[in-house]
């Protein structure tokens, strides 16, 4: 699985396994000396310079050339001639995704929820587990490492299960996300000023169907291909959009990420145990984690801050309606809550797809252009945003109804029903299909 | 016998994929033309060619075919809210249009309305040409219409046809200007649209090639279109740079025979102070900063600036262009 997995990472630059190697090495030998030491601090110590150590990589490989060029042009602005060390650095592909793996194993050894794994195959495998190495799910050690036990995974429970999960994934990805993102999305949000009211409001929506049908395509696939290999992956997610506050969203939407700022942030930071200003900041830093976590650049800043001020506003709504009484009154304010959070959500995406502060604001400007023409739309376009709904709605029966149906079949027509899907999946979409958003993560 | 789950997954993995491959060979080509890839990019090449040849061998390429432009037609959208622009002349694109007097091209005058009609590639879909399309509009009179569309060109017109697609283009944004940008993905077999391989680095392949730069610009002038054909930048890899100075020549050739055509070389403006490929070029003061994507040809955001003021520049000596003034204060 080892070799599979470098294999796989290899084909993007074999430059990459060098890093890859070196993390494995160096989170798997210190979890033993965090065991190692008795002396709490001494243990406290350890672990931060191994957090530390491990944050450091990522901001290297994330951060220098935006801290380089942002840097220079303030000294510049100062009048300081600039002077930084220029290096072409190149980000891994993957990295973010498997530095919080090896943070959450080492924290979880401090905490004494595991022992550290004694073998450092195993334990490179759980860094580079293939299905998960680019975009997750973050599985946990202790939750991943028990399945390579005795020999590793033999038996595999639902074929059908995953087989449905990967063609409902490439669906999502081929008929949804990459179309939208072609007709729609990247032109729109490129050049908002050249187009109607109506196109940026579709366009903004649309990156929100993009978005998730992207990124949970690729969650999906990697559990379903993981469980071909008859390894169990956690879900990460569940509905988002049907969230009626940002705390709900955080529960349904990439899931595996916000368990991992939740254990490993929100709750070192003192959650919500220190009083209600401290919980106020633990959210807004949180969620500012996650926005740099995501990406370079002052919108992700942005993007995280809003969500940040969205969780402090659902601990507000969160208490408000548990003093509701009427039923008709819950369900009422329950639909007006989701209504509210659903369209902040889409504008929130806009600060996260756009490539400034500026140019997000440039496309939400254009939301308040009384001028602007209306415009022509391709039919299909339209069709495919209600196809994706009635995709959030009934995916879960479709998906079901699949499983029983392949259930039935004789094994060659269940082989041709799945070859027959999937070139129908890619004859719908696109010719070009874009890489999943999260790679450049 | 009964087969183990295990098993099972194994055999329908690899029929599945094969059954993929195989249906979907000429899609696989293009993916791994355009992939960074190079694992993926050999591996597709050698499948799909292989499963070329079995179509062939077996005689069932022709239903591949008729199976691509029965997909393309079903995805072929009707458009709902249709409007036209009262600034310019209705006109219709044609490809055989009534011959000019005497057979001799007149020089169109280019004035305003601007009606600016931006095609191409990747190059055209996304940086260079958003960038240049948000920077026309900040001038007066203008209108513009993008449309870039990946891995295409002017060698594949069984995978793409420029030539039809523009004549469409031309009905629907009747443009007076065309600003064309081609060349990322033509320095392979060309192929006509009766299946015949005219392949690349034979002595065939350039007059080819030069036909339908010379086909293409006719559609455009023919329809009283004045032509911006932005040549290509160089690029990081030796043999990607040679096949991009190769079309530019050509490009610049045929532009030149025009006289409705106006050729801009974009091939030094993202050199280095040698004149070498450079990821990093220095901004106005200074400050190094990215301006080629990871593939070694496309550009950043900061790379399309320096092509687009560029381009700009150049076309303001054809263009009364002006600057849109900010609104008055109510």
């Amino acid at each position: 699985m080892l070799i599979v997995s470098y294999f796989f990472y290899a084909t993007w630059d074999i430059r990459f396994l060098f890093l890859i190697s070196a993390l494995s090495l160096f989170n798997f030998y210190s979890a033993f000396l965090i065991e190692k030491f008795n002396s709490l601090d001494r243990k406290k110590l350890l672990l931060a310079a191994i957090i530390i150590t491990d944050v450091l990589v990522l901001l290297f490989f994330k951060y220098y050339g935006f801290f380089r060029e942002s840097a220079e042009i303030l000294l510049n602005k100062l009048g300081f001639q600039n002077n930084f060390l220029f290096l072409h650095v190149i980000l891994p592909i993957g990295l973010s995704f498997y530095i919080l793996r090896v943070i959450s194993y080492n924290v979880d050894v401090f905490r004494k929820k595991m022992a550290p794994e004694k073998s450092l195959l195993d334990f490179s495998i759980y860094v580079a587990f293939f299905p998960q190495l680019l975009a997750g799910p973050i599985a946990r050690a202790a939750d991943f490492l028990p399945q390579l036990k005795d020999g590793g995974a033999k038996t595999i429970d639902n074929l059908q299960e995953n087989f449905a999960l990967i063609l409902g994934g490439l669906f999502k990805k081929i008929v949804i996300a990459s179309y939208l993102t072609a007709n729609l999305v990247d032109d729109v949000f490129a050049v908002p000023q050249n187009h109607s009211q109506l196109m940026v409001l579709l366009a903004i929506y649309a990156y929100g169907i993009v978005i998730y049908c992207d990124f949970s395509s690729y969650s999906d696939i990697a559990i379903g291909v993981a469980g071909l290999m008859g390894f169990k992956s956690p879900f990460n997610f569940n509905a988002p959009y049907l969230a009626v506050d940002f705390r709900d969203f955080w529960l349904r939407w990439h899931i595996t990420l916000s368990q991992w700022l939740r254990d490993y942030v929100y709750i070192p930071l003192g959650g919500n145990r220190k009083g209600k200003i401290r919980t106020n900041f633990n959210l807004i830093t949180t969620m500012l984690v996650s926005g740099l976590w995501h990406g370079v650049g002052f919108h992700f800043i942005f993007w995280g801050l809003l969500h940040g001020f969205g969780l402090m506003v659902s601990h507000v709504r969160e208490q408000w309606v548990s003093q509701l009484k009427s039923g008709s009154t819950i369900k009422f304010e329950k639909i007006f809550a989701w209504f509210i959070t659903f369209n902040l959500i889409s504008v929130s995406w806009v600060f996260f797809r756009a490539d400034s502060i500026k140019s997000a604001f440039g496309i939400l400007k254009q939301l308040f252009n009384w001028q602007s023409n209306i415009e022509s739309i391709e039919i299909y376009t339209i069709g495919v945003i209600l196809l994706s709904f009635l995709i959030f709605a009934f995916g879960r029966q479709i998906k079901n109804l699949f499983i029983n149906v392949q259930q039935k079949l004789p094994l060659p027509l269940q082989i041709l029903a799945i070859t027959i899907f999937t070139i129908i999946i890619f004859k719908l979409g696109p010719d070009i299909i874009p890489p999943f958003i999260y790679f450049k993560f | 016998m009964k087969l183990s789950n295990p098993a099972k997954s194994i055999i329908t993995i690899v029929l599945v994929l094969l059954g993929i491959v195989f249906y979907e060979s000429k899609r696989i080509e293009t993916f791994s033309i355009g992939t960074d890839n190079s694992v993926m990019r050999s591996l597709g090449m050698f499948l799909s060619s292989k499963s070329e040849k079995i179509k062939s061998f077996l005689g069932i390429s022709q239903f591949f075919e008729n199976d691509e432009k029965f997909w393309a037609k079903i995805k072929e959208s009707p458009k709902i809210f249709n409007y036209s622009f009262a600034a310019v002349q209705e006109k219709t694109a044609t490809s055989t249009p009534a011959p000019l007097p005497l057979n001799v091209p007149l020089p169109l005058k280019l004035e305003a309305p601007y009606n600016i009609l931006i095609v191409g590639d990747s190059f055209i879909a996304e940086g260079f040409g958003p960038t240049l399309e948000k920077e026309l509009l900040s001038y007066q009179n203008i209108r513009v219409y993008r449309k870039g569309v990946y891995s295409t060109g002017l060698s594949r017109p069984d995978y793409f046809n420029w030539d039809e697609e523009t004549d469409k283009l031309i009905t629907t944004d009747k443009p007076n200007i065309a600003v064309v940008m081609f060349g990322a993905n033509d320095g392979q077999d060309q192929r006509t649209l009766d299946g015949e391989v005219i392949h690349y680095g034979t002595i065939e392949w350039n007059p080819e090639y030069s036909r339908r730069v010379a086909d293409f610009l006719k559609i455009l002038n023919d329809n009283e279109i004045f032509v911006f054909w932005i040549g290509n930048p160089l690029a990081r890899d030796d043999y990607y740079t040679k096949k991009m100075e190769n079309l530019n020549s050509i490009y610049q050739s045929e532009c030149q025979k025009s006289i409705n055509c106006v050729y801009l070389s974009i091939w030094s403006l993202l050199a280095d102070s040698q004149g070498k490929y450079s990821a990093y070029l220095p901004d106005k003061t200074g400050v190094k900063r990215l301006a080629r994507a990871s593939d070694g040809i496309h550009t950043t955001a900061f790379g399309s600036k320096i092509l687009v003021r560029e381009v700009i520049n150049e076309m303001k000596e054809k263009m009364a262009l002006e600057i849109t003034p900010p609104p008055a204060p109510e």
